[in-house]
């Protein structure tokens, strides 16, 4: 009997590799699963309209779409660090939103823990919305305009915390990116061009301890050698755990939708790819926490280089971009 | 006609005595915070600080859960699943009622704080909605207890903030107490005493704990340590 296990399997794996060597590699579970929840469609809709509306910060000028733009990958482009009211500015650039549900921590040194949690992060922020939940809460409930979409969500027209939290963090659960080319030669639709297939076997063994598939970002706090700034004195995790080991640790981000996503590190410091490519080639400083893979650099040729953004660029995911069940909401 | 009106008589005073059993005993935990003895009140002055500052309460706030009451060290009621933020400078907002079904009780158990397991799931409503000011926007987790006002001093206004939080060993702030030989009563009285944690902080020159680590764990350690039961 048990025999007959072994050419199935053989078979299973023949239709796993295809000739152009790629191997299907599943998603892992989600951190978060809402779905199952009643009126999941009703609380993702209100999220929505929350995440679109200004109504969440002091003025009523900065919404989360603000520093979140859809057609970015929900990161911001213009600034390097985030922007909020009254013209002031952050000390991190927006990171992009996408496949949130599987991640366990948030923000570039993991601050918070939770999904639900992460719009109180950026309310309650002075340099960004500068408001707090309870202002929040009464703006909401005086308007008038949340009224039908809370009662439909939660079976009561009132916001409270809970549900004006949960709403967000279950429309931000839909934020997920998996119609790349990438996602299209995984799952043997198509096949890589040759100098993408090159990119792929260079990312595979330069990239993928850190950045790994299929969600492109192994969900840790890395030291990749950045110079500290040196007005930002900005040190990562080891702002949260106080632990000597976190300094300069910074969350990996996903490289999904990495060219919309610009500019890149935790403090925005890199206008394009080359200049990201660049500081792992002969930019990185070592030290104690530096990551041991990074130590000795990664060391490209310049036709290396174009092969690696060749298949970085597959990483781009149009339909996101433009998905309308995740744009502005005009109604 | 005797024998029928016996009967029901019977009947009755047993659904009483049945229902005087099922009837749940009311008992009211007052939480009091105090200092020297004194009670604290909303913008009191404590004058017999050390070294005699006058110091001026603005917030005084914690969160209890887990509730359970035992008698030689059996439980014969447990909570079940209560949360409660206590303001202790709100008469209104420092007593908890609890329906037990057993009087008989001498000692009484809770947590002041939050347990860890809670501190790691999604939102939630009522005392631990975020709208209560009880949880952290930088980072993530309750906020077990929050000591706010300030000092005059040779006429400087020094703040204090204590916002003592954090689940993570070994730096918990959640912290398990037990209150022996309590005498059960319709009012059980829950007496923090504030003088150590002020004393402490005097000493240390602390005026501010906002984050979780040693300093607040220490802190929490201190003001669990000083809870009493009154009669």
């Amino acid at each position: 009997m048990k025999r007959i296990w072994i050419p199935i399997l053989i078979v299973a794996l023949l239709s796993a590799f295809r000739d152009d060597g790629n191997f299907f590699r599943p998603w892992p579970e989600k951190v978060y699963d809402f779905s199952n929840e009643l009126q999941f469609k009703e609380r993702v809709a209100l999220g929505r309209v929350l995440f679109y509306d200004p109504i969440l910060s002091a003025d009523s000028t900065i919404s989360c779409a603000s520093c979140h733009l859809q057609y970015t990958a929900f990161a911001h482009v213009d600034h390097a660090l985030s922007h909020g009211i009254h013209d002031s500015v952050g000390t991190r650039n927006a990171p992009a939103l996408i496949n949130l549900a599987w991640h366990s921590h948030f923000m570039w040194d993991g601050a918070i823990h939770h999904l639900d949690m992460q719009a109180l992060a950026p309310i309650s922020h002075p340099g960004e919305m500068g408001s707090s939940i309870q202002d929040v809460i009464m703006r909401i409930n005086r308007s008038g305009k949340y009224t039908a979409l809370f009662l439909q969500a939660f079976g009561d027209e009132k916001a409270t915390g809970e549900t004006m939290l949960k709403s967000i963090s279950r429309f931000l659960s839909t934020l997920n990116s998996n119609q790349s080319r990438y996602d299209s030669v995984m799952r043997h639709e198509t096949v890589f061009s040759p100098q993408e297939k090159r990119g792929y076997s260079l990312f595979r063994k330069h990239c993928n301890a850190c950045h790994t598939e299929p969600l492109f970002t192994n969900y840790q706090f890395v030291d990749n050698g950045l110079p500290i700034d040196a007005k930002l004195h900005d040190y990562g995790r080891y702002a949260i755990t106080h632990n000597p080991d976190d300094s300069l640790r910074f969350k990996v981000p996903t490289l999904r939708n990495i060219t919309y996503s610009y500019p890149y590190m935790h403090d925005g410091r890199f206008e394009n790819l080359s200049e990201v490519l660049a500081h792992y080639d002969h930019g990185i400083v070592i030290r104690n926490s530096t990551h041991a893979k990074l130590k000795r650099g990664i060391k490209l040729t310049s036709a290396q280089r174009v092969d690696l953004m060749a298949f970085l660029l597959t990483l781009n995911d149009k339909h996101f971009l433009f998905q309308p069940e995740l744009g502005f909401p005009m109604k | 006609m005797v024998r029928h009106c016996f009967f029901l008589l019977i009947y009755l005073l047993t659904g009483y005595v049945i229902k005087a059993q099922q009837t749940p005993e009311m008992h009211v935990l007052k939480f009091e915070c105090s200092f020297n003895g004194k009670p604290i009140l909303r913008d009191d002055s404590l004058r017999n600080w050390v070294n005699k500052p006058n110091f001026y309460f603005t917030k005084v706030r914690q969160y209890i859960s887990g509730i359970r009451l035992l008698r030689s060290g059996n439980e014969v009621w447990k909570d079940s699943g209560g949360f409660y933020l206590i303001d202790f400078l709100d008469s209104e907002k420092s007593k908890v009622l609890l329906k037990t079904q057993s009087k008989d009780f001498d000692e009484i158990q809770f947590i002041a704080g939050i347990d860890s397991s809670v501190q790691v799931e999604g939102v939630k409503g009522g005392a631990l909605d975020p709208v209560n000011g009880m949880y952290w926007t930088w980072q993530s987790g309750y906020i077990n207890t929050k000591i706010e006002g300030f000092y005059l001093e040779n006429n400087e206004k020094t703040t204090v903030e204590l916002h003592l939080g954090g689940y993570k060993t070994p730096n918990s702030t959640a912290i398990s107490v037990a209150l022996k030989n309590v005498v059960p009563a319709a009012i059980c009285h829950i007496q923090f005493d504030i003088s150590p944690l002020l004393v402490t902080m005097r000493q240390l020159k602390i005026n501010k704990v906002m984050s979780p680590g040693s300093h607040a764990a220490a802190l929490s350690r201190i003001w669990a340590d000083h809870i009493t039961a009154q009669p």
